[in-house]
């Protein structure tokens, strides 16, 4: 049987997907409200979650958001932390996820959980999709990856 | 983010449902299952709103919008929010 994940670095498409769609996502988020294993995010997931729910939803929803990002996360990584792992990857990693990996890097997490094969394709060995996260689990997933 | 340490000692009703909230699995250890009484009493007394309080509210949120996003225009918004990062 796989270990379970103690810690876990969640990308804006979890809380997004998570909160609008019946999804593997949803257990990702249902799995640390109930403590089973630590959410680490950034302030780039803080705002690029606020920001989706208050462009398409409301400005109230924008806030919701944000609240349940800060109090799911059990640490929300500072930019001013990751600039000397940001300027390692600059070049190997696509700007749009720099600062994802950088978080997840300096953190020393092994699980990066998202659904972008722009990970795939830079090889982030600590990447994994959340139907794959919630296997680890020994959960059953949605056929969906995401 | 606060930090405290502490050594509490408990006996009697209490020592007794800790150990039962740990030997029944509900938690994997007995600071886990402290930590977790605290925030509830830190809800129910008003001090703090938990991420269900938030979840629940951004659901009522987004209902009372009226507005449904189907997976596509989800994978548009998210492509769009990357773009302008």
């Amino acid at each position: 049987m796989s270990k379970k994940p103690e810690r876990a670095y969640l990308d804006s498409m979890v809380f997004i997907f998570g909160r609008l769609e019946e999804c593997n996502s949803r257990l990702v988020l249902f799995l640390a409200q109930l403590g089973e294993f630590e959410v680490v995010t950034s302030e780039l997931v803080l705002e690029e979650v606020e920001r989706f729910f208050r462009e398409n939803f409301s400005r109230e929803a924008g806030y919701l958001a944000r609240k349940y990002v800060e109090e799911l996360s059990f640490r929300i990584i500072k930019r001013s932390d990751i600039n000397a792992e940001k300027s390692l990857l600059r070049g190997k990693i696509k700007g749009k996820d720099l600062e994802n990996v950088a978080a997840v890097k300096h953190e020393n997490l092994n699980y990066l959980v998202a659904y972008d094969k722009d990970y795939d394709e830079a090889s982030v060995k600590e990447y994994i999709t959340p139907k794959d996260f919630v296997k680890l689990f020994n959960l059953k997933p949605y056929d969906k990856e995401y | 983010m606060s930090e405290e340490k502490l050594l509490v000692r408990l006996s009697g009703t209490a020592a007794e449902v800790l150990n039962e909230l740990v030997r029944r699995g509900y938690f994997a250890t007995k600071s886990e299952a402290i930590r977790a009484g605290i925030l509830r009493l830190g809800e129910s007394f008003g001090l703090f709103k938990s991420s269900m309080y938030y979840w629940r509210e951004l659901d009522e949120e987004i209902k009372k919008t009226g507005k449904k996003m189907t997976h596509e225009e989800i994978l548009e918004a998210l492509k769009k929010l990357e773009q302008e990062a």
